[in-house]
């Protein structure tokens, strides 16, 4: 690892043409017999020069390694990271400090922030970082060859989705004249999730449907624990399904017919687009936190659930399928935010459409007993064309407002699912 | 983070007393009477007026106050000034008024608003040059080399300041060790420097190589001694015949030799004394490490501590093994440099800081391939490709390594420039 010099919180002392000067001086002073003069300019060379080369070489042979106790916690909850220094050279570094950019609604803070000096500004606009608040701490001294492991507790405040790649790492020599830094590099980055805030929710809405097995024939699919039959084997077959304990046999190639199953599962599609235009933030947050509510019911109750995003400001289109991740969910609903208004060539604002997956929802969706479409209002609703291709009988529309009616679909109250929320 | 200033704003107001009783003397230079006592109390009441500031705030006070506080600890001084001196200082009034007000509204500030990194840097910047330009003034007008020393004083604070900043005032007995032994090495430095190195000819070099040459005359002329009197024991075997018969033509002196009789004794019973007390010692340390017997309790092992600290001599000895895998490496390397293998070990040395670096976990085929697909020019690929199959035929097939491999150096020369060429690329990026 090699460090970068840092001028703006380095002392003019270790410039190097500042050296230069005081090096000439110094030696047109013992010349003409002034020596004490002569040996303060030297000084100023000699302490200079020294702190530079302490200070560049001291990045040296610096490894580290961020570690976390978990990727994700849900808010007013602690993270732990632990960070391992290893000082690989005999030269001590007697101060170092770790520098965080943090994510700019603080979804996670450290336990000591202050506000960044305005040279620390610029990088953290161009990482996208907040420029309220800056964590920083200071680290042991290191000795020749130490290798400690210093431990940090973070807050988690709010939803939201953090890198650990702006860190650097900040040492320098021991006078204190000269600083250099190194970033973290990215393969050893943390992306860490605040999830949703977890609410007080019914899941009976999710679980009537498969306690009235309404679903039609939507959500079979083979169980490959039990085998119902064989039959011979057709060029169609997948090689998965051959039956191969017969053709060890010597007997002809058969395939396994397995077992159809109807497994309890629950699709959402969030219309995460119908948010962005309302003036708070609150409804958007709001509507999170009750389906992440309900999707940690759900994996209780062992209904699998899928989820669907549309695209959004940091990245494209989520969908899951399949259940048993309840970790992949939380994330993909901690990182989603809706996308920038964009406008046409006249400066008139397009309107806002969710994009999603089509055709894996299309492919996934025949696995999924219902789905439950999540959405501002019926006004508001971004994918209609998504709704028309599943149809209203296997679409609920969920909204935060209470409306009406939206064509043949079942509409109802998003707040209703709150536990004591009221009626369905 | 829990930043602890008291330390370091402590020593900045310590470097501005040095520089404003700096300034002091240079305002009453052509004075000869002056008294000591008011710019040397600057050095003082800086530093206090800050600690007084952060005792008298530590309770809620109004501005009015806070205000007042300081205007009484202001008024003090100079009320102290006027009775220590009789009156005032040369320069008036004005000067002990101006230097005490700074230093009071300076101790104010800084208790109220915590210095920052960059302020005790720049404080240092400043601290530093004012010295120069006082040790300027000082040698131009040769004044007194004492007034110089509070500016001297002044600067050396605000470089602890600094680092008592940089370390958050954490710091413990080897970090100053360190520190110390940094400033001693830079001291002895300087000393060759303006003493030797830069000193007239005659004095510099020349003199520390006459006194080496007299300390290498005194110990030769000290062991000729020694030799003299240890031959002066060896006695022929008819000395005393000799003795006798020239005793009356010689004129020796009994009493010389009574003399040095007694100091031989003295001799032999010191080297006895020593060689028995060494022999106790070695003694104690091996039946110190015999052990007899069975031990009957097994001892707990002590609680280890949380983190423990590597020791000088085990940094030592890990810097030196360091060194020597380095010097075989190198010497490896060497040996090797015009087989397939030393390049293949070249080439890695060359991408170790590039983006083609060898991965952990790579292996040289997987290494030779990736910066095959790297490369831009035929010739070049293809020589990697022979490269690839060689290395894998001597490592993996048990082939001996042959003496030369052919195209080593055009291969090196192409890799050095295809390198120089992607950084260049991805600088424009």
């Amino acid at each position: 690892m090699k460090g970068k010099l840092v001028a703006n919180r380095s002392s003019y002392l270790v410039n190097l043409p500042v050296l230069a000067v005081c090096l000439i001086l110094g030696v047109l002073m013992a010349l003409w017999g002034l020596r004490l003069l002569a040996a303060v300019l030297l000084f100023y060379v000699l302490l200079g020069g020294l702190a530079r080369i302490w200070g560049v070489l001291s990045a040296n042979r610096l490894e580290i390694q961020l570690t976390g106790d978990s990727a994700g916690a849900f808010p007013g909850e602690t993270l732990t990271f632990h960070l391992r220094v290893k000082n690989e050279k005999f030269l001590p570094l007697l101060w170092a400090e770790v520098f965080f950019p943090l994510e700019k609604r603080l979804c996670l803070t450290p336990e000591e922030m202050r506000p960044p000096e305005d040279w620390e500004k610029p990088a953290l606009e161009e990482g996208n970082s907040s420029l309220e608040q800056v964590g920083e701490a200071r680290l042991p001294s290191f000795l020749w060859y130490e290798d400690r492991t210093v431990e940090f507790h973070w807050q988690a405040n709010r939803r939201g989705i953090y890198s650990t790649q702006g860190w650097r790492l900040r040492t320098g020599d021991g006078f204190g004249l000269s600083q250099v830094e190194h970033p973290l590099t990215a393969r050893h980055a943390l992306r860490l999730a605040v999830y949703p805030k977890l609410v007080e929710v019914s899941p009976e809405l999710f679980l009537r449907n498969q306690w009235n097995a309404d679903t039609g024939a939507r959500g079979v699919m083979e169980d490959p624990t039990v085998i119902r039959s064989t039959r011979a084997y057709q060029s169609t077959d997948s090689v998965k399904r051959i039956n191969w304990r017969m053709v060890a046999r010597g007997l002809p190639v058969t395939v396994n017919v397995y077992e159809e199953i109807l497994p309890r599962s629950v699709g959402f599609l969030f219309d995460g687009e119908s948010f962005a235009e309302q003036e708070s933030e609150d409804a958007l947050e709001d509507a999170l936190s009750i389906l992440a509510s309900e999707l940690v019911r759900l994996e209780e109750e062992q209904v699998e659930a899928a989820l669907c995003l549309p695209r959004g400001q940091n990245g494209g289109a989520f969908t899951h399928f399949g259940g048993g991740d309840l970790e992949s969910l939380l994330f993909a609903l901690a990182g989603y935010e809706p996308e920038i208004e964009r406008k046409d060539q006249a400066g008139n604002p397009i309107p806002r459409s969710a994009v999603f997956d089509l055709p894996a929802i299309l492919e996934g969706g025949q696995r999924v007993g219902h789905f439950y479409y999540i959405t501002y209002s019926t006004q508001s609703i971004a994918a209609p064309e998504l709704l028309e291709e599943l149809g209203p009988e296997l679409v609920t529309i969920l909204t935060v407002e209470e409306d009406s009616s939206y064509g043949e679909f079942e509409v109802l109250c998003l707040n209703g699912l709150r536990e004591g929320g009221g009626a369905v | 983070m829990k930043e602890s200033y008291t330390l370091s704003a402590s020593l900045m107001q310590v470097s501005l007393g040095g520089i404003l009783s700096a300034c002091s003397y240079f305002l009453t230079m052509e004075d000869q009477t002056q008294v000591v006592y008011f710019p040397a109390i600057l050095l003082v009441y800086a530093p206090l007026v800050y600690l007084l500031n952060r005792l008298f705030l530590r309770r809620e006070h109004t501005v009015i106050a806070w205000i007042l506080w300081n205007a009484v600890l202001c008024a003090l001084l100079v009320g102290s000034v006027a009775v220590v001196c009789s009156g005032w200082p040369s320069g008036g009034v004005l000067p002990v008024l101006l230097f005490t007000g700074l230093a009071t509204l300076r101790g104010a500030q800084l208790c109220h608003n915590p210095p920052k990194l960059s302020a005790a840097i720049l404080w240092l910047e400043i601290s530093v040059v004012v010295l120069a330009v006082f040790m300027g003034i000082w040698a131009t007008t040769e004044g007194s080399l004492v007034w110089c020393s509070p500016v001297a004083l002044g600067a050396g604070a605000a470089l602890l300041a600094v680092i008592s900043h940089r370390m958050n005032g954490q710091m413990g007995g080897r970090e100053w060790l360190l520190l110390m032994l940094a400033f001693a090495l830079m001291g002895g430095v300087l000393w060759l420097l303006v003493n030797f190195l830069a000193a007239p000819t005659g004095q510099g070099v020349v003199f520390v190589w006459g006194g080496f040459l007299a300390i290498l005359n005194s110990i030769g002329g000290q062991i000729q001694r020694f030799l003299a009197f240890l031959t002066s024991f060896l006695k022929p075997e008819h000395y005393e015949e000799v003795e006798m018969a020239d005793l009356s033509g010689m004129n020796m002196d009994t009493s010389a030799n009574d003399t040095m009789a007694a100091s031989f004794g003295r001799l032999l019973a010191i080297v006895v004394v020593a060689a028995v007390i060494a022999a106790v010692i070695a003694a104690l340390i091996v039946f110190g490490r015999i052990k007899l017997g069975h031990s009957r309790v097994q001892m707990a092992p002590k609680k280890a501590r949380k983190q423990k600290r590597p020791s000088l001599l085990a940094g030592i000895k890990k810097m030196l093994e360091h060194l020597v895998a380095c010097l075989t490496l190198r010497r490896v390397m060497w040996t090797a440099r015009n087989t397939e293998l030393g390049t293949y070990y070249a080439l890695v040395r060359l991408c170790r800081h590039t983006a083609l670096r060898q991965q952990p976990g790579d292996t040289p085929g997987a290494f030779l391939t990736r910066l095959e697909d790297a490369c831009s020019e035929q010739e070049t690929a293809e020589a990697l490709a022979d490269l690839r199959l060689r290395v894998d035929k001597v490592l993996y097939s048990g082939q001996e390594a042959s003496s030369q491999f052919p195209g080593r150096k055009s291969l090196k020369q192409n890799i050095k420039r295809q390198i120089k060429h992607n950084l260049t690329e991805s600088t424009r990026n």
